[in-house]
């Protein structure tokens, strides 16, 4: 970057949009904004699928079985960030690690925090850090971040999409 | 679609940027810079055709430019679009056209917009003038935007 800052402006592409989150998201929110992570099932190949989309992607047919899963899992992948990125609050260094429930077959992504980063591996458990619950909407920011439990490690075979 | 809604479906306003930050480098750096001095430049190559916006290479040959001319402050319709009714990210709330202007000694044409006229008073080969922004910000919004000369 030049050191004559004089020379360089900032450009101001923006784009203001309006996003409805659909059925299935919305009844997901509604029950994180009580503190609860629940998945919908197929009712064909009995996948699980949190955070539920309203349908199952592999059968194309509508899931609207629920479970409520457990907020803990494990890092199913994960990145550490050391890039800032303008207008982001999280200061990096920082993990952002694909979670997997446990009962879950799919992952999503969240931050992981609480941790050494050169301890973070995939397979390792993890469970929610949530905020007050006086702070609670619907959004999945209620959970702060994952931490690690201290459990053994799960065998990255069991993140294979069950057949 | 699932069939049961417990209540009504969520909705948020959103936002996408793309911050960034760039440098016009040093010829139209040049342009911005006198834009805000009210002073228009362009770039002249060997032939002696001008360029404004000021051209960094020549659009024919590609030479390198950098010879800078100042022109004036007046230019030809070459071709405009009328915009009736501005949307809320337009810089004019009134009805006016984003016009490709030739500034007059220039070989070249600069888009534009062109405000406080009625639709049929604007045609193609129309004179206009430039009309400066009070605030300066050395980007191409120095020029407020173009009117029609009374003739």
């Amino acid at each position: 970057m030049s050191e004559e800052k004089k020379d360089f402006f900032v450009s101001d592409i923006s784009l203001s949009y309006q996003y409805t989150a659909g059925n299935a998201t919305t009844r997901f929110l509604n029950k994180v904004a009580e503190g609860k992570l629940v998945a919908q099932k197929c009712p064909k190949c009995s996948a699980v699928y949190v955070p539920p989309r309203g349908s199952c992607p592999r059968c194309g047919v509508a899931t609207e079985e629920e479970l409520e899963l457990p907020d803990t899992g494990a890092v199913e992948s994960f990145t550490i960030v050391h890039i800032p990125i303008p207008g982001n609050p999280i200061v990096p260094p920082y993990v952002s690690a694909m979670i997997r429930l446990d009962g879950a077959d799919i992952s999503f992504l969240h931050l992981i925090q609480e941790i050494d980063l050169a301890d973070i591996r995939i397979g390792m458990r993890v469970q929610a850090v949530w905020k007050d619950k006086s702070d609670w909407g619907t959004t999945l920011e209620n959970i702060k971040w994952f931490k690690p439990t201290g459990e053994d490690d799960v065998d990255p075979s069991v993140f294979k999409f069950k057949e | 679609m699932t069939k049961s809604v417990d209540k009504e479906l969520l909705r948020a306003s959103f936002k996408l940027e793309y911050p960034y930050e760039r440098s016009p480098g040093p010829v139209i750096g040049k342009f911005f810079e006198e834009l805000s001095n009210e002073v228009l430049v362009g770039t002249k190559n060997s032939k002696g055709e001008i360029f404004v916006p000021a051209a960094e290479f020549d659009p024919k040959d590609s030479d390198h430019l950098s010879e800078f001319v100042e022109v004036k402050k007046e230019g030809v319709v070459q071709s405009y679009t009328w915009i009736e009714k501005p949307r809320a990210h337009h810089l004019i709330k009134e009805s006016f056209a984003f016009a490709l202007i030739s500034m007059d000694g220039t070989n070249s044409a600069m888009l534009h917009m062109i405000a406080n006229c009625k639709e049929d008073e604007l045609e193609i080969g129309k004179r206009v003038k430039v009309v400066w922004n009070e605030e300066k910000t050395k980007t191409i919004r120095d020029i407020k935007y173009f009117e029609i000369i009374d003739e």
